[in-house]
Parts: C-alpha cells; sequence; structure tokens
C-alpha cells in the first residue's frame, strides 16, 4: 500500500517514478559522473548535483577528480572504489528527490563515521520522505520511526529499538552480536 | 583487506574498455622484441636448423615439379606430332617439307622439338616422369609434415620455458608490482599472450619460411623457363595489390565503426542486464531501449559496409588472377607456335603463376599475425624486466621457536617519496597481545600488515621479531611465522578437508577436525551431505560467507601460527554466525600476538593497545581507557559509531579508497 493505494494497482511506471532505490550492489552506468547523477532526473543542474554529492559525502573525492562531474565512469563503476560507489549511488537517489527512499543494505561499505555524517545529512533531506532502509549494522537504524525484523523470511517482530529490545529475541540477539549490553540499551 | 593503500591510479579506461574484435595491438619496440623472442628459440637451435633444411627441401622439391611434369606434357606432346610426320624421314627433311607446304608456324615449332618423324608418344618415358613426380611430391610433403612437427616441438619447447620464467619471475617481484597493476591484467600476460606467442610462432614459423621460399623458388622458376612470361605474370601484382590496398581503404573505417558499435553495443546490453532494476526503478525503460535500437541500427550499417566492401576484394583478385591466366595461356601459346618455348614448359609457367599469389597473400596476413604475437611477446618481456624484491639475508637467521614479540622501532615508511605516510613508528606488542588497528576507510591499515609480512620495506627504522631484524630472515621463514584471516576469504576449488589443510598438507584427519571444532566450523560442515569431503567450488557458493571465514579461521589454527594478522571487516555475514566468527577469532587470538584490523567494539575494547590511523599515518596509540581520556581521533570515532547523530565537525574526513 502507498498513500492508501494497493501497489498492484499502481502504474508500475508510476509507482517507481516515485522511489528512489539504492542497491545492495551498486551499480553505475558506463559515462561520466553527471550522467550518472542526473539518470532519474534529467534535468538536474549541476548545483543539484553537487547538492548531492555534499549529502552522500561524496563531494570531496568528486570535486578531487580531474574532471569533476564530468570525470569518466567505466561501466559498472569499476573505475571507483566500493565506498565511492555506494555514495555516488546514494546521490543518484537524492538527485531524484523521490517520495520513498530504499536503502537496501546501501551504508555497508562505509565506515562508521562516514555512515554517520551520511545518515545525518540525509536526514535532512529525508524528512518529508518516507526512508525504507534494509541494514545489518544496528547503528544504521536504531533511529528508525519503526523496525521491521526478519528472520527466515518471516517477521518476526516490528517496533522501535527500545521496543524491539524488550519484545523480540531475534532483535536482541542480532543487536548483542553487535554491541555490548549498556551500548545497546 | 579493507584498504590496500594508495594505489597509482589505473590507466583511464572509457565505457569501451573492453571492445570486442579490435584491431591488433601493435608492439612499441617491434625490433627489439622480435630480436628477444628469436633469441629465445636459441635453446633449440638444432632443431631450428633442421626445421629450416626440411623447409628448404621440402620447398625446392614442390617447387621442381611442375617444370619435370611439363617434360611429360612435352613427351606427349612430340609422340603426338611425331606420330603426324612420315616415318623413315629425318626431322630436318620433315620440317623443310612443312616450310615447302606453307605450313611455316608449324615447322617452326616443329623444328624447336625433339620430334623423331613417325615415332609415337613414348609412354613408357612419360611413366618415368609420371612417377618421378609423384615420389618428388610424396618426398616434398613428407618433409613438410615433418617440418612442421619439428616447429611445434620448438614452439612448445619455448613457451614452456616463457611461461616457466614468468613463473619463477612472479614469485621474486615484489607485491608493489601486483598492488600497482590490475590482477586481469598480469593473467593475461601469463594466459592469452603466451598462447598468443605460441599460436603466432607456431604459424609464422612453418608457414611464414616456406612461404617465403615458395615465392622465391617458383619467380626464380618462372624467370628460368620463361622471362617474357615471367614479366607478364609480375605486371599484375602490382594492379592486385593496387586494387586490395583501394579496397582495404574503403573498408577500415567501416570496420573500425563495426568494432566499435559492437563493443558500444555490448556494454549496453551489459549495462542493461546488470543494473536492470535501476533502469525498472529510474524508469528508464524507454531510452535504453531507444539507445539499444540506434546502436543496433549503426551496427547493422557499418557491418553491412564492411562486409560489403571488402567482400569486393576476393572477386577483384580472382578477376585480376583470370586476366592473368587469359594473358599466359596467349602469349605463352603464341610463342609455342613460334617454337620459342616449349607446350610443357607453359604449362608449367601457368601452375607457377596460380602457385605465386597464394603463398604472397599469406605472407601478409603473417605480417599481422606476427605483429601481434610480437606485441604479446614484449608485454611477457615486461613482465620479465620488471624489478625483482631484493635478495634475502645470506646467511639468514632461521628463526627457533618463536615467541611472538614484535617490535617496530622509529620505523618510517611510505609508498610513494612525497607523500610521508608512517614516519618514526614505535609500536610493541609482547608475545600473546592484542593489537587493534583502527581508522577509517583507506586509512592505510594494510600498511602495518604489508610492513611485518615484507611485501614491502621499511624506508628506514627496523622491525623485528623475537628481537631480531626481520630483513635478516629468509621471506619464507618469516611469513611461515604468521597467519592470517582475511575479510577476503581465500578458499580454492577443492574439498573442506583440503581447504583446511592448506599449508599443512600432511595433517591427519583428526587434526583438521580439532582445528575446525576450534574455529566452530565443525558443527556446520558435519551438517554438510559429504562432509570435510564437500567440494567448494570456486565462487563457493555451497558455503556461506561467514562459514567461508569460519573455515579460513580453521585454517589458521591448523598452522598454529606465532603471530596473526586478522581483518575483521564483516559484511553480508548472518548475526549468527557473526557470533561464531567472532568467538572464533577470540579463541584463535588466545596465546598468539595478534594485529587485529578491527572493527567490532568488543575486539578493540579489549586489545593490549589500540593504534589509530587515519590519512595513512598512525595518530594515536594507547589503551581503550588511554585515548578515551585523551579525546582526541579514537574518542571521535568511538563517538561516531556509538551514537548515529552525534557529528564532530572537525572528525577528519575519511579518505576515498585509491
Amino acid at each position: 500500500m502507498v498513500d492508501e493505494i494497493d501497489v498492484r494497482l499502481l502504474d508500475p511506471r508510476d509507482l517507481r517514478s516515485s522511489i528512489g532505490l539504492v542497491p545492495q550492489r551498486p551499480y553505475l552506468f558506463g559515462g561520466t559522473v553527471a550522467t550518472n547523477l542526473r539518470y532519474g532526473k534529467t534535468d538536474a543542474t549541476d548545483d543539484e548535483l553537487w547538492a548531492a554529492l555534499e549529502i552522500a559525502q561524496a563531494r570531496d573525492f568528486v570535486q578531487a577528480m580531474p574532471e569533476g562531474l564530468n570525470s569518466v565512469i567505466a561501466q559498472g563503476g569499476t573505475n571507483v572504489s566500493g565506498g565511492q560507489r555506494q555514495r555516488l549511488a546514494i546521490a543518484r537517489a537524492v538527485v531524484k528527490a523521490p517520495a520513498i527512499y530504499l536503502f537496501d543494505d546501501s551504508f555497508s561499505a562505509l565506515d562508521y563515521d562516514t555512515d554517520a555524517r551520511l545518515r545525518a545529512a540525509l536526514s535532512a533531506v529525508t524528512a518529508r520522505s518516507t526512508v525504507i532502509i534494509v541494514a545489518q549494522r544496528i547503528s544504521t537504524i536504531r533511529y528508525a520511526d519503526a523496525i521491521v525484523v526478519l528472520d527466515q523470511g518471516t517477521v518476526v517482530g516490528t517496533g522501535t529499538h527500545s521496543t524491539l529490545m524488550s519484545s523480540c529475541e531475534t532483535y536482541r540477539e542480532i543487536v548483542l552480536s553487535q554491541l555490548s549490553e549498556e551500548e545497546a540499551a | 583487506m579493507s584498504g590496500s593503500g594508495p594505489r597509482p591510479p589505473a590507466p583511464p579506461r572509457g565505457p569501451m574498455g573492453h571492445m570486442m574484435g579490435a584491431p591488433p595491438v601493435k608492439a612499441v619496440n617491434f625490433k627489439e622484441s622480435m630480436r628477444r623472442l628469436v633469441a629465445r628459440l636459441r635453446g633449440d637451435r638444432r632443431l631450428v636448423a633442421a626445421a629450416g633444411v626440411l623447409g628448404i627441401v621440402s620447398v625446392a622439391m614442390s617447387v621442381i615439379g611442375p617444370k619435370i611434369l611439363g617434360n611429360a606434357t612435352d613427351l606427349i606432346f612430340t609422340g603426338l606430332i611425331g606420330e603426324r610426320l612420315p616415318a623413315g624421314v629425318t626431322k630436318a627433311q620433315a620440317v623443310a617439307q612443312l616450310r615447302a607446304t606453307g605450313k611455316v608456324r608449324i615447322a617452326d615449332m616443329v623444328s624447336a622439338m625433339g620430334v623423331v618423324p613417325g615415332r609415337g608418344v613414348d609412354f613408357n618415358a612419360v611413366g618415368h616422369v609420371l612417377l618421378a613426380v609423384l615420389v618428388l611430391y610424396v618426398v616434398s610433403s613428407g618433409f613438410s609434415w615433418f617440418q612442421g612437427r619439428v616447429t611445434t616441438v620448438i614452439v612448445q619447447r619455448t613457451v614452456y620455458r616463457m611461461r616457466a620464467d614468468v613463473e619463477a619471475k612472479f614469485s621474486r617481484m615484489p607485491l608493489s608490482y601486483f598492488d600497482s597493476k590490475p590482477r586481469g591484467e598480469l593473467l593475461s600476460r601469463v594466459t592469452n599472450d603466451i598462447d598468443n606467442i605460441a599460436q603466432s610462432l607456431q604459424q609464422t614459423m612453418s608457414q611464414l619460411l616456406t612461404s617465403l621460399l615458395t615465392v622465391i623458388g617458383v619467380l626464380a622458376m618462372m624467370v628460368y623457363v620463361s622471362p617474357v612470361l615471367a614479366v607478364v605474370a609480375l605486371v599484375t601484382v602490382p594492379l592486385s595489390m593496387y586494387i586490395t590496398l583501394t579496397i582495404a581503404k574503403r573498408s577500415k573505417p567501416q570496420f573500425v565503426a563495426q568494432w566499435s558499435t559492437t563493443g558500444k553495443l555490448n556494454g549496453h546490453v551489459e549495462e542493461a542486464y546488470t543494473g536492470h532494476e535501476l533502469v525498472k526503478v529510474f524508469v528508464r525503460t524507454d531510452e535504453s531501449v531507444a539507445e539499444f535500437r540506434e546502436l543496433n541500427e549503426q551496427l547493422y550499417d557499418s557491418s553491412f559496409k564492411a562486409q560489403f566492401i571488402s567482400g569486393l576484394i576476393q572477386p577483384a583478385m580472382m578477376f585480376v588472377a583470370n586476366l592473368n591466366y587469359v594473358a599466359i595461356a596467349v602469349i605463352g601459346g603464341l610463342r609455342v607456335a613460334s617454337g620459342a618455348i616449349s607446350l610443357g614448359d607453359v604449362q608449367a609457367f601457368i601452375q607457377y603463376s596460380r602457385q605465386f599469389t597464394q603463398p604472397l597473400t599469406q605472407v601478409a596476413s603473417m605480417a599481422n599475425l606476427l605483429q601481434s604475437g610480437v606485441a604479446s611477446a614484449e608485454r611477457v618481456f615486461d613482465v620479465l624486466d620488471a624489478p625483482e624484491q631484493s635478495a634475502d639475508a645470506s646467511p639468514a637467521v632461521t628463526p627457533t621457536s618463536v615467541r611472538g614479540r614484535i617490535a617496530f622501532e622509529d620505523v618510517s615508511f611510505s609508498y610513494d617519496p612525497s607523500q610521508p605516510l608512517i614516519e618514526h613508528l614505535d609500536l610493541v606488542a609482547e608475545p600473546g597481545q592484542t593489537i587493534a588497528i583502527v581508522g577509517p576507510t583507506g586509512a592505510g591499515k594494510t600498511t602495518l600488515a604489508n610492513l611485518l609480512l615484507r611485501f614491502y620495506e621499511v624506508d628506514s627504522g627496523r622491525i623485528t621479531l623475537d628481537r631480531v631484524d626481520i630483513r635478516d630472515m629468509r621471506r619464507e621463514d618469516l611469513r611461515a611465522e604468521f597467519g592470517m584471516v582475511l575479510q577476503d576469504t581465500w578458499l580454492f576449488g577443492g574439498s573442506i578437508h583440503d581447504n583446511i589443510a592448506y599449508g599443512a598438507e600432511d595433517a591427519t584427519a583428526a587434526q583438521i577436525t580439532k582445528a575446525a571444532e576450534a574455529a566452530y566450523a565443525d558443527h556446520f560442515v558435519r551438517t554438510l551431505p559429504q562432509g570435510y569431503d564437500t567440494v567448494i567450488d570456486d565462487d563457493g557458493s555451497s558455503v556461506s560467507a561467514g562459514q567461508r571465514q569460519l573455515l579460513t579461521i580453521a585454517r589458521a589454527f591448523l598452522a598454529d601460527p606465532a603471530i596473526l594478522i586478522l581483518d575483521e571487516a564483516t559484511s553480508s555475514v548472518d548475526t549468527r554466525t557473526e557470533a561464531l566468527v567472532q568467538k572464533a577469532m577470540a579463541a584463535l587470538r588466545t596465546g598468539r600476538t595478534s594485529f587485529v584490523i578491527a572493527h567490532r567494539l568488543s575486539t578493540i575494547r579489549d586489545a593490549d593497545r589500540i593504534v589509530v590511523m587515519v590519512d595513512g599515518g598512525i595518530v594515536e596509540q594507547g589503551t581503550h581507557a588511554q585515548l578515551l581520556a585523551a579525546e582526541g581521533a579514537y574518542y571521535r570515532l568511538y563517538a561516531a559509531q556509538f551514537s548515529g547523530a552525534l557529528v564532530d565537525e572537525d572528525v577528519e574526513t575519511a579518505q576515498p579508497v585509491g
């Protein structure tokens, strides 16, 4: 259900144009940084692109590239590192400014520090959007409005971090494998 | 590992980096590389000489063939004429008689022939000639076959030596070489390039020689048989070359267009498949289809033109060859009639003229093949010429019963002299201690491991193992004391048993089970249908990422090293296996000096010493409590990790991995 409408009733194009996806394996197309960023919004201005890069913590390395926005990206994005690829993919979704963001394990290649800053910056632009994050790292999702815990394909718990900590055994297990008791509290 | 240090930038590769069917690469220094390639054949000097001699004999025999065959024609023709002349007169009388009856032409012809009036075809002599030709051809083919065999032996032995040289070279080269080159390219040098050398050598050595000799031999025979006809035959050579070149010039841009559009089309299709969900979610299906249509259209257009134009070459050449044939036949016929040349010689000549063009085009195509072979050889020589790592100390100190004390004493190191990386580092790890190395992505955490294992040598200062400078040990002995468990688990195609026993091939099944138990891997291995005999395929689809890590930990347990280098980074490992990995790593660390590229706070907190790296340099070291109290880089990292909201503006910017 999106805005109370069954997704199956929506035109897939309309549905998809309202979603900004950052896939688990971020994929970049052959072209330039700019063509990749404009993938979801062809008429985006350079300023919009830089703003998105800023949010995705990608501004610095794109600036450091000799051609900036016009730097060549090899097919699949193989000429940038995994973390850079992930951040460019995030910037691409941000440029599209969708109503729904879908981050499928999109922060795994980032170190904790960059991850934290990226999420802080993202929270400002995603304030009016729905954000769905698929994550393995607890720190990435612990401040989410709702956390859905999946185990072997079934939902075993829904709620905030604190309610799940007390009500959902699986969630507790996951959290404690990453954080110690007092950190998790 | 997470950050593999700065690397020289890879050569720029556009979206069409891998074009299919691109034109062969040319050698930068053809002459020099060719010389070195030929020099490599020297090891089989006698075989090369043998191949040469066999080739010469074979070609000489096959070139003489038509001329002798011409004798048979002459014998038959002479016989036929002789039969028609009245018996009992001399040849001179018969000629005079012909002249008297006004048959001047026939008279001229007959006077030049060895005719005996009245005598028919000497089938006995014809038989002898045919037999001789048969023997000649059979022997020639035999020699040619033998030459091919010898060539194969030479080529295979040469590339065998070359492969061995490259393999030996690889083990003598420093890690920096491998770090600076894309893996795929190096692999391609050992496999594709050497294959290419073998193939082009095989073809050129057997065919180039025979083709060249055939051209020379045929040319010589043509001039010998009839200089006039030789001139006629040669006139068409520049003509056909001109035609070929003109057509080829026109088709080349079309071929280039065909290659590049094929590359673009492949790239587009590949992208559309791999980026499938993105194309859908970003609603770009229509654009994608439109782009495909356009590229496909272009490909059709350029392929059609390229094939059409280049398809003209063959018929045009045939046309010229046929013109030549007619010219030789007519002029030759006239000259037979005038008695200037025998019929058999004309027949031989026609055969020669047909034999002439084939080896000529072969030589031309060989030139291309040789180019590409030499280019490959050049790339292999590049590898062979690369600088090697310094020789091991001699006499070397052989470590015995290593306790595992590691000390960095005033160590400075940088990959690139203009960018100092580690400066005056002092760090001591007492036996059994755990040293956690933390820092953002790309901070050069791997550098320390590289130095410890002597993949790179320190610029100044020294690293000691049990107070012995590691440079005084043989690299092999040094590395044998280390165990590594890395983020990118490396398992090879083989059974789980063999994978755990890697590096300790003589381990018993009981030892392996024990190691697996210690690494918490035994349980999951037992649940597999084939247990320890389960074969792991290269992509490891039969075991999960976390299980692969458990197996590499088991491997380290079995090897039982005094010092460990661990990379904890875990991604896409399910949380329960993760817990096992964590327990297994902790167990492995017990009693061993461990350097951990740490990502888990529990490890970091329990470490005897924490080394904080930022931008390749070490900014802080101490225990968890000390570093927190110092409120420095570690404090900020720690804070960032614990509260998603807390972002300190002056936190060091994470350096992108290059």
